[in-house]
């Protein structure tokens, strides 16, 4: 029990000032005259969060006025604390689809988005700024204390994702687009390493699998210590996951298995995670470890193998990628990790497709 | 670089204050005295204003 939940208390106080016949309008109005900033506007906050309860205003004018308030605050931390206190409270009373809080004067779903958005925005840079003032000289030690604050932007990406009104059209056409350009100009490593993660673990796979263009091209435009192999690794072990999870339902006959029809039909991913696997080898082939291209590689084949069960052509490609790291870069057969790696690369097509192997030309080299 | 030692104690410190003052904005809330509720409130939001703490230890304060 906290600051933050002794502000509960007051928040159910002023809902009760409101059932005596006080005017809600009188207490936001109340409160600003406190002295300082800070407390200041946590009040203004919590009389808002009320003041959305008793709807005595429109939602989406509370929710603006907010926004501007909280710009007051500037210094990382208390910013920072400052609109996730913002987020906290908001997030039950946003006008989504279908909420208590939506209509004509409360706003729609898009209202909700704008709101999250530039909040996250705002959390982002303040989170990134965070790094230039901390109290620790040691940039590991003020990189693992940034690390621990990440939860708090990542909110509004997970608030975004449980948006009942988040049709695949607005999250393609104004959420991952907006989300996307937060991290490609925040320039920050950490930032971007982990909002990509966020995407990827929030949104539905449907929507992934529909945007994946997009997601794969923006990871040329991140910073160059960005781990993207990994990144493109949980993408590739997620969206396999779901292939399979959809065959088998389609199996099942509790549907016609229409995901892994798309993922296998009009939309071609597999030739899309080949476009951008070979990018990653062209660009940072010869500067990260060649470990880590062939771990790349091994989630790319189970990829394939889940996704593509019978297609001997996208094996013998990945094969055939997996040849090229080799000619380029030669590794040590005392290379345990390595060697590993190269065992399952020749292990997991056989497992599945057994004697077939033989027929690619591919094959035989990597052995 | 501060000691841990340091912060923890500057950390009790802050929760103590918080503690205190909510106490009392809770006691004037009860007496339906808004007015002096809001003052106490306020002098215990004070307690986030500030910088001596550690972000991991901020977010104890506020959470």
């Amino acid at each position: 029990m906290m600051t933050f939940d002794e502000l509960a208390y007051l928040e159910n106080h002023f809902i009760e000032e409101q059932k005596k016949g006080r005017k809600m309008s009188d207490l936001y109005e109340s409160v600003q005259h406190a002295g300082n900033i800070i407390p200041r506007l946590y009040l203004l906050i919590t009389v808002g969060s009320a003041y959305i309860q008793t709807k005595e205003a429109p939602v989406k004018l509370i929710l603006k006025d907010l926004l501007d308030m909280v710009k007051g605050v500037q210094q990382p931390i208390r910013g920072l604390f400052l609109r996730y206190y913002l987020l906290k409270m908001m997030k039950d009373k946003l006008p989504d689809a279908g909420s208590e809080f939506e209509g004509p004067e409360n706003g729609d779903v898009n209202d909700a988005i704008d709101f999250i958005l530039q909040n996250m925005s705002e959390m982002n840079r303040l989170w990134v700024r965070l790094q230039h003032l901390s109290s620790q000289k040691d940039k590991d030690m003020r990189e693992v204390e940034r690390n621990e604050l990440r939860v708090t932007v990542g909110e509004n990406i997970i608030r975004l994702s449980n948006l009942e009104g988040l049709t695949y059209e607005i999250y393609n056409n104004t959420v991952l687009p907006k989300i996307l350009e937060i991290v490609v100009i925040c320039k920050d490593t950490l930032a971007q390493q982990y909002l990509m993660e966020c995407i990827i673990q929030a949104f539905p796979d449907e929507y992934h699998l529909q945007s994946l263009e997009q997601l794969l091209e923006t990871t040329a435009s991140l910073n160059a210590n960005v781990d993207i192999k990994s990144i493109f690794i949980n993408l590739m072990e997620k969206l396999s996951k779901f292939a399979s999870s959809v065959a088998q339902e389609g199996a099942d006959g509790a549907t016609e298995g229409a995901g892994s029809a798309s993922l296998a039909g009009k939309l071609d991913i597999f030739k899309l995670f080949k476009k951008y696997t070979d990018k990653i080898i062209d660009e940072q082939g010869k500067t990260i470890d060649v470990s880590r291209l062939l771990e790349l590689e091994v989630a790319f084949m189970n990829f394939s193998i889940k996704t593509y069960p019978t297609n001997l052509e996208y094996v013998n490609q990945i094969l055939e990628s997996c040849n090229q790291i080799l000619r380029t870069t030669p590794i040590n057969n005392n290379d345990k990790n390595c060697m590993k790696l190269l065992v399952k690369l020749l292990t997991i097509p056989l497992e599945s497709l057994s004697i077939a192997v033989l027929s690619m030309n591919h094959y035989p080299t990597l052995m | 670089m501060m000691m841990d030692d340091d912060q923890d104690r500057i950390l009790d410190e802050h929760m103590s204050v918080v503690r205190q003052q909510a106490f009392l904005m809770k006691k004037a809330l009860d007496t339906n005295n808004l007015r002096e509720a809001l003052k106490f409130s306020s002098t215990m939001l004070c307690e986030l204003k500030t910088s001596l703490l550690s972000p991991r230890n901020y977010f104890q304060l506020c959470k």
